[in-house]
């Protein structure tokens, strides 16, 4: 794969992301879904910890951006490839010459960047709603915490749109699938608090090490050794993600031509 | 008395044929995620929060108010999409058109989302007691199960008016999920 190529492919993703950005902030469905959802769960986890001082509003500040990024990722990069298959447009998009997995990608890309408006909000929320004075404690390292989550989301989406679109009985499972990740990535409260038998699950998700590393940096309570490993468990999950993603998009697109079901539910 | 067997008639087909649709019982397993797992999910999340933020011995509190909360699964969710639907679906015009009374149709709708709604409630406290140790030994049982329909039939309620503002906007799943989201709060 040449330069060039890739070039091309980033030029997709950024205009695919774009128009999926121009198109969906209109949608109330994917408002709700990035920026009410997570303010409501923020204000509720606000009221709960107010007691617990700034510390505990920055981890709320942070989690309930989270849950804004997988129920995002869940809800609507889930449904990215049915949606085109919903508006007709899905055998264009796999007929052109670019991979289909680029196109996704773009998609995932604006889902997932929108989402972090709600950890944005959540923080002024906190900052003028309810007076904490926050600073994030490791600038540096949470941004590059915040980039690796965007691939780390990504990649895993990148999995999730075509097992919902091969599998229509898994996806009758979205809506229960969205609080359990909550509960299981530590996004608003500690996974220690959970049986012990649940933390290899944990340690399973890609959302889990996000949660690790963006609420160790922003509220400076992990080590750089500990935030470390979280960047290299994201970047492994996404490599992981990327490699079965290919596959099962070229499996989707197969059965789709096989059994002629491309443009059908 | 003749009018009165056709009301109760479409009374009662209405709220059945509704019900049967809106779980899309072809597949059971959609009900089974929508209101089994998903509630019993959310209220784990809730009362870990509550009791990380608190102290466990404000689980019951969490408990009890998340299991109540399911209620609105059926009567928000349900109701709004009752109404909202069939305007999705094209088949709004046809039910307006119809000289079939309005009142008992959406009643008929609403029926089955109170049982439905209180099944659910109850299935939530049996997830309580028997998952989260809910202690239920001083509960008068007879007051509870009043306290569910009535919440039940309330949220109902709540749900048909938002069913009918789903008519004037365009967006069906913003008005219902905003809603369900704010009785966390409120």
């Amino acid at each position: 794969m040449n330069i060039r190529l890739l070039a091309k492919y980033w030029r997709t993703i950024l205009i695919v992301a774009e128009m999926n950005l121009r198109q969906q902030m209109t949608d109330g469905f994917v408002l709700f879904t990035v920026l009410f959802q997570p303010i409501i769960i923020a204000l509720l986890g606000l009221w709960m910890l107010k007691d617990k001082g700034a510390e505990a509003a920055m981890f709320v500040v942070v989690g309930s951006g989270l849950t804004g990024l997988w129920s995002s990722l869940l809800f609507i990069s889930g449904n990215s490839i049915s949606f085109e298959r919903w508006t007709g447009t899905l055998e264009s998009l796999v007929a052109i010459p670019t991979p289909f997995e680029v196109i996704v990608s773009g998609k995932n890309l604006a889902n997932v960047v929108q989402s972090l408006l709600s950890m944005v909000l959540g923080y002024f929320i906190a900052v003028f709603a309810f007076g904490y004075s926050l600073d994030i404690q490791q600038p540096l390292l949470f941004t590059v915490s915040v980039f690796l989550s965007v691939i780390a989301f990504i990649s895993f989406g990148l999995i999730i749109a075509p097992i919902f679109v091969m599998n229509p009985g898994v996806r009758a499972w979205q809506n229960a699938m969205e609080f359990p990740v909550y509960v299981l990535c530590g996004f608003l409260f500690p996974i220690a608090l959970l049986p012990g038998w649940t933390t290899p699950v944990s340690y399973l998700l890609p959302p889990y090490w996000a949660a690790v590393a963006l609420h160790g940096t922003s509220t400076g309570g992990a080590s750089i050794d500990r935030t470390l490993f979280a960047w290299g468990m994201m970047l492994l999950f996404s490599l992981v993600d990327l490699l079965i993603a290919s596959r099962l998009f070229r499996l989707m697109l197969y059965k789709a031509r096989a059994d002629a079901t491309l443009g059908m539910e | 008395m003749r009018t009165l067997s056709n009301n109760l008639r479409l009374f009662w087909q209405g709220a059945l044929l509704s019900y049967i649709a809106l779980f899309h019982w072809m597949r059971p397993i959609q009900y089974m995620a929508s209101k089994i797992i998903m509630p019993l999910a959310q209220m784990f999340f809730f009362v870990y929060l509550g009791t990380y933020a608190t102290s466990a011995d404000n689980t019951a509190f969490y408990i009890v108010g998340n299991a109540l909360q399911i209620a609105a699964v059926s009567g928000i969710y349900g109701m709004t999409m009752s109404v909202g639907g069939d305007r999705d679906s094209g088949t709004l015009g046809y039910i307006l058109g119809t000289p079939a009374n309005r009142l008992v149709v959406f009643m008929g709708r609403a029926f089955m989302n109170i049982l439905d709604g209180a099944l659910g409630v109850v299935i939530a406290f049996f997830w309580g007691v028997a998952l989260m140790g809910l202690d239920l030994s001083n509960t008068s049982i007879p007051a509870l199960a009043l306290t569910i329909l009535i919440t039940t039939i309330s949220t109902c309620g709540l749900g048909l008016l938002m069913g009918c503002l789903s008519l004037i906007t365009v967006t069906v799943m913003f008005v219902h999920n905003f809603v369900y989201f704010v009785l966390l709060i409120f």
